[in-house]
């Protein structure tokens, strides 16, 4: 054979060997999937990779990179205080317009009344809460709340697929997967914890009907006891001061005979009825409002600490409800047990 | 240049190997490819020893001469032999680290030294046909034994596997899930492979304090001798041969 002839074909042989090396290279590397969704929506990872998904995975939950960090949890703790601070603001706002009608004239025959009929508790709560719309200001709080954390939930969600997705190679198709897998999305987070979404948003004890209930159920239970010792104390001065009234008013009245003195005399008591009520009310205004004041403001202040706190407790069980959920995706997402037969 | 053409050949071949076999059942024809140079090299051999063998032992016309006479009989057996001692170095390939890789390129060029070398010691000594056989075979044995001893010491040195547990059973077990590959065949081979080598690293560890006699210890180093030269042996000979081809007359 020609040498030429030869080394024509040794090199041929050379180049054909490189291109099907890279071309068999490059069908590994593109076409070959590392992760698959079955029908059901499962994620599926390649075998290869089980022994590198299970070191990668390992790591994260070792080093419990799959829980929300503590900035998200303080950013999420900052905003349920700024949320449920704002919408109490406006019910403290009322406090000195209850306090007011408290101390006025008609105000106290109005709870008095109101007290008789068993609408102490209405009257204090359409006040307080109904007039500044106090329930849809929470609602919209904790709606709020909701999307921010849920926000934040998948910021930390999107963080471990970023993290997980660099660790394995993934590619952006296959990240994609795996974000998807993760169910990352607000929607998909709100449809697997329905019962938990409603709590936090508001719906469920924490919030809703029941907030407020506690605080007005306080003040009239405060107002009524006040309410009796008022009476108390008026009735003393009324005992003191009637018989005079009416003397006075049957004195006035006596420039007719009989009818007049005795129109006269309740008229008189009726006066001195009423100018005692000022008089002990206006006393009572003087020495006891900032007090009452006070009361009501630290009534409203347990309520809402006792909001925060519920809700709270609420979004730390939400947060271990993802976290126990996206950990125990990942671990069923390892190949060993994916290859077993459904 | 086309000996240098020839050992990147080879070594493009093996790292194709190594990025393709747990992926797709594919890799196996980088595999079938190295397993047939290394056939065709101790082909070869074999078949220029068959003639002794049959007539230095047997009578010519006996059934045991003609068989050994038979080219088939040779070529099977150098298939078997490039099969195993190619499926040890294309098991091993991937384990080595990216060091020991890069070593192994170093090395490629000292086989060429061992090469001329014996080409110069060979040239006076024997017949033209067998000398080519003889340098294959020498500088394939020389480069495996040094390459060994080398082995022998960065196995000495090197960091105790994380998976080495007291118990061999769980030694085993976690040996085994550290590799995995999507063709089912390869998946078998490398995990049976990854836990031999498990094996060997639990008896020069573990061994010792396990079994009473220091005979484990021993045994495994043995083995690991007699492993390891296997596969430095393969891949000498491996590349010997592709050297040879793009020297030769023929192209593989």
């Amino acid at each position: 054979m020609h040498p030429n002839t030869q080394k024509n074909r040794f090199w041929s042989f050379f180049w054909l060997s490189l291109a099907l090396f890279f071309a068999l290279y490059l069908y590994a590397e593109l076409r070959v999937e590392k992760l698959h969704l079955d029908a059901q929506g499962r994620l599926h990872l390649a075998p290869y990779l089980s022994p590198r998904w299970d070191q990668v995975i390992t790591e994260l939950l070792e080093r419990q990179h799959l829980q929300l960090d503590s900035v998200s949890r303080a950013e999420i703790a900052a905003q349920i205080e700024r949320e449920i601070d704002g919408a109490f603001s406006p019910v403290y706002q009322q406090i000195p317009k209850l306090a007011d009608l408290h101390y006025s004239l008609i105000g106290e025959y109005a709870e008095l009344s109101a007290a008789a009929l068993g609408q102490l508790q209405d009257r204090i709560g359409r006040i307080l809460f109904q007039e500044v719309d106090f329930q849809p200001r929470l609602q919209e709080a904790m709606q709020r709340i909701f999307v921010h954390s849920s926000a934040q939930v998948e910021q930390a969600l999107g963080q471990l697929g970023q993290q997980i997705g660099a660790r394995m190679h993934f590619d952006a198709a296959e990240m994609h997967l795996l974000a998807t897998a993760l169910q990352l999305s607000q929607k998909t987070l709100e449809a697997r914890f329905a019962s938990f979404s409603l709590e936090l948003r508001g719906a469920g004890a924490a919030g809703g009907a029941a907030a407020g209930a506690l605080v007005v159920k306080a003040i009239a239970k405060e107002l009524g006891g006040k309410l009796a010792g008022k009476a108390a104390i008026k009735a003393g001065a009324k005992a003191a001061s009637l018989g005079s009234g009416a003397a006075l008013g049957a004195a006035a009245g006596s420039f007719v005979p009989g009818l007049g003195t005795a129109l006269g005399g309740i008229l008189g008591a009726a006066l001195v009825w009423v100018a005692t009520d000022k008089a002990v009310i206006e006393v009572d205004e003087y020495w006891n409002r900032e007090a009452f004041e006070a009361e009501i403001r630290t009534l409203v202040d347990e309520e809402k600490r006792r909001i925060k706190e519920q809700l709270q407790q609420a979004y730390d069980r939400y947060l271990a409800q993802i976290d126990a959920e996206t950990r125990a995706m990942l671990e069923k997402m390892r190949p060993l047990d994916l290859l077993k037969p459904p | 240049m086309r000996v240098f053409a020839a050992i990147f050949l080879a070594l493009a071949l093996l790292w194709v190997w190594q990025a393709t076999y747990a992926r797709t059942c594919l890799g196996l024809i980088p595999a079938l490819g190295l397993i047939l140079v290394l056939s065709q090299s101790l082909r070869s051999s074999l078949l220029r020893r068959r003639i002794c063998l049959a007539q230095c032992w047997f009578q010519s016309d006996s059934l045991p001469a003609r068989i050994l006479r038979g080219r088939w009989l040779a070529t099977l057996r150098a298939f078997w032999i490039a099969l195993f001692a190619g499926g040890f170095l294309l098991l091993q390939f991937p384990l080595w680290s990216p060091a020991m890789q890069l070593a192994l390129v170093g090395d490629s060029l000292l086989l060429l030294l061992w090469i001329v070398f014996f080409r110069n010691l060979a040239k006076h000594w024997f017949h033209a046909e067998s000398r080519t056989l003889l340098i294959q075979s020498w500088a394939a044995w020389s480069n495996s034994l040094m390459m060994t001893g080398a082995s022998l010491v960065l196995q000495l040195y090197s960091p105790i596997p994380t998976y080495l547990r007291a118990s061999l059973r769980a030694t085993l077990e976690i040996a085994g899930q550290q590799v995995a590959a999507n063709c089912s065949m390869l998946d078998l081979l490398i995990r049976i492979y990854a836990q031999k080598e498990a094996l060997f690293w639990w008896l020069m560890v573990q061994g010792s304090a396990q079994l009473p006699l220091p005979l484990a210890r021993w045994s495994a180093w043995l083995l690991f001798l007699l492993s390891g030269t296997l596969v430095f042996w393969a891949y000498s000979r491996f590349l010997v041969q592709m050297i040879f081809s793009a020297q030769s007359s023929d192209a593989p």
